[in-house]
């Protein structure tokens, strides 16, 4: 009982101050939308807080083989939808990154500086590339949803 | 459905780097607008040459860690150019053979994935050398060809190399292949690719089909294109150099590159002797270079007719004078040659080239 009421106290706490923590330790009441490009980037967007997470997807994780580099935007930086927002090393290959959406870089993910292989074992997750704070929540709808993403990859 | 061919187009003259950057820059970027309008329109090529002597930076090479390493190797004479490329530091120069294919990799249903694309352009270096010149390649972690230095320990050389970006599917950049010694001495002077134990090795010494005197650049195009096309199931056609924006730029580039042609001044290392290599029917190269050194002594004696034969071997402008230096230590740059635009000059360089 004790416990539980806690947690809940917590939950509440934590809404108050940072709705995108309630969003992750919540996952059931969060409103995180997935969606894809072809040139395979995925987004989660939150349309309670307007951030984006951006990442590469696992299939791109795949046709890249081992990841040695990651190359991140600036946070601060100002971003239009399909402008170049970065790049993935693998094997000699560097392959540029583009942006999902519009708006401005607001946190970038210092940890694959040390360790770009965890592309490889979490692309999805915990390799997120960085944050976007989005300008045109439209774009969103635009992009392909997780069904329409797999076809595209069957087919492409 | 059939993929159309792959047109190449092989540039006789050594390209400055730059310039051969930007014609593969304005290639993707007609490849990715004319893909938005249409599909199967856009063609995909590969470009085979030479590069004047420059050092290139990877992406992954930021201003502040080259810094150093560009002040010191364009002290020696080369070029330095960053670029977005995969890989690190490299050297590309005459005697060595670049390719740059320029793919569109999601032509095939599924696409082809950046992993296959390198691993086929290894292929594609690792079978042309032993088909042609029964070369066997080692395996190794490393992207890239190698060799085994059969020492019994173990050590491996580099023959080739492979650093390529990927944008929007389309590719850039792509492989070079040592072929004479020239490239050799070039480098010795820095750490290429990050791995400080391995050496340059080249086809030249290697091969067990050509004489080390007979191998050039050029006699390899052939071989390359017929295995390019193997490993890449494609179709190979020669670039026919008519009309349209992509004919266009391809001669302007040619003609960037003939305006430029250099003579290169190179030095031997244990001696203080070098050659100076001038198009034919030039006369006046040992006056105008005995004015224009600024060393204590120099003396530029007489033509070298065993160099000379070697040059016309390889067609290469042929008028080599040798030049004795006092100072083994000295490096000059722009060297006006009597006329000619301009000589990269080196003391601790041994190669001949253009």
């Amino acid at each position: 009982m004790l416990l539980s009421a806690a947690f809940r106290g917590a939950s509440r706490a934590s809404s108050r101050f940072s709705p995108r923590l309630a969003t992750s330790s919540l996952p059931s009441r969060s409103i995180v939308t997935l969606r894809f490009t072809k040139d395979h980037e995925l987004l989660k967007y939150d349309d309670e807080t307007k951030i984006g997470t951006i990442s590469v997807t696992d299939y791109a994780q795949k046709s890249l083989g081992d990841v040695v580099f990651v190359e991140l935007p600036a946070k601060g930086t100002s971003v239009a939808q399909g402008d170049q927002i970065g790049a993935v090393e693998s094997v000699k290959a560097a392959s540029d990154i583009y942006s999902p959406v519009s708006g401005d870089v607001v946190e970038v993910n210092e940890t694959l500086n040390d360790q770009p292989g965890l592309i490889n074992k979490s692309p999805e997750d915990k390799a997120w590339l960085c944050k976007i704070a989005i300008t045109k929540p439209n774009e969103v709808d635009e992009l392909m949803n997780a069904e329409q993403y797999k076809a595209h990859c069957e087919e492409h | 459905m059939t993929l159309p061919p792959i047109l190449y187009h092989y540039f006789t003259l050594p390209l400055p780097y730059a310039p051969t950057l930007a014609l593969q820059n304005l290639i993707h970027g007609i490849q990715l607008a004319q893909r938005r309008t249409a599909s199967n329109v856009h063609q995909d090529y590969l470009l085979l040459l030479q590069h004047r002597p420059v050092y290139t930076a990877g992406r992954r090479q930021n201003e502040d860690s080259v810094r150093d390493e560009r002040d010191r190797l364009t002290r020696m004479g080369a070029d330095f150019e960053a670029t977005e490329r995969g890989g690190q530091l490299t050297y590309h120069g005459p005697g060595q053979l670049v390719g740059y294919p320029l793919l569109d990799l999601g032509r095939t249903s599924p696409a082809m994935p950046v992993r296959d694309y390198v691993c086929r352009l290894q292929r594609t270096l690792q079978a042309h050398l032993q088909g042609a010149h029964g070369i066997a390649s080692a395996p190794s972690d490393n992207t890239g060809v190698f060799l085994d230095d059969g020492d019994g320990r173990g050590a491996k050389s580099k023959i080739a190399s492979i650093g390529v970006q990927v944008r929007h599917r389309l590719t850039t950049h792509g492989f070079a292949l040592n072929v004479t010694p020239s490239p050799l001495p070039w480098f010795d002077q820095v750490v290429a690719c990050g791995l400080a134990d391995v050496k340059a090795t080249a086809i030249a010494g290697r091969s067990q089909s050509t004489p080390e005197d007979a191998v050039s650049v050029e006699g390899e195009i052939a071989g390359i294109v017929d295995t390019f096309g193997r490993i890449f199931s494609r179709d190979m056609e020669r670039l026919e150099l008519k009309q349209g924006e992509v004919a266009d730029a391809i001669l302007e580039l040619e003609d960037i590159a003939r305006k430029r042609e250099t003579s290169v001044i190179t030095i031997a290392g244990t001696s203080s002797h070098g050659h100076i290599l001038c198009p034919p029917g030039f006369r006046e190269a040992r006056l105008e270079v005995k004015k224009e050194f600024n060393l204590d002594q120099c003396t530029v004696n007489k033509r070298c007719p065993s160099q000379e034969a070697r040059n016309q071997q390889q067609k290469r402008p042929a008028r080599v004078f040798g030049v004795g230096l006092a100072s083994r230590g000295a490096a000059l740059r722009d060297l006006r040659l009597g006329g000619l635009p301009h000589a990269i000059f080196s003391s601790s360089i041994n190669s001949a080239s253009i």
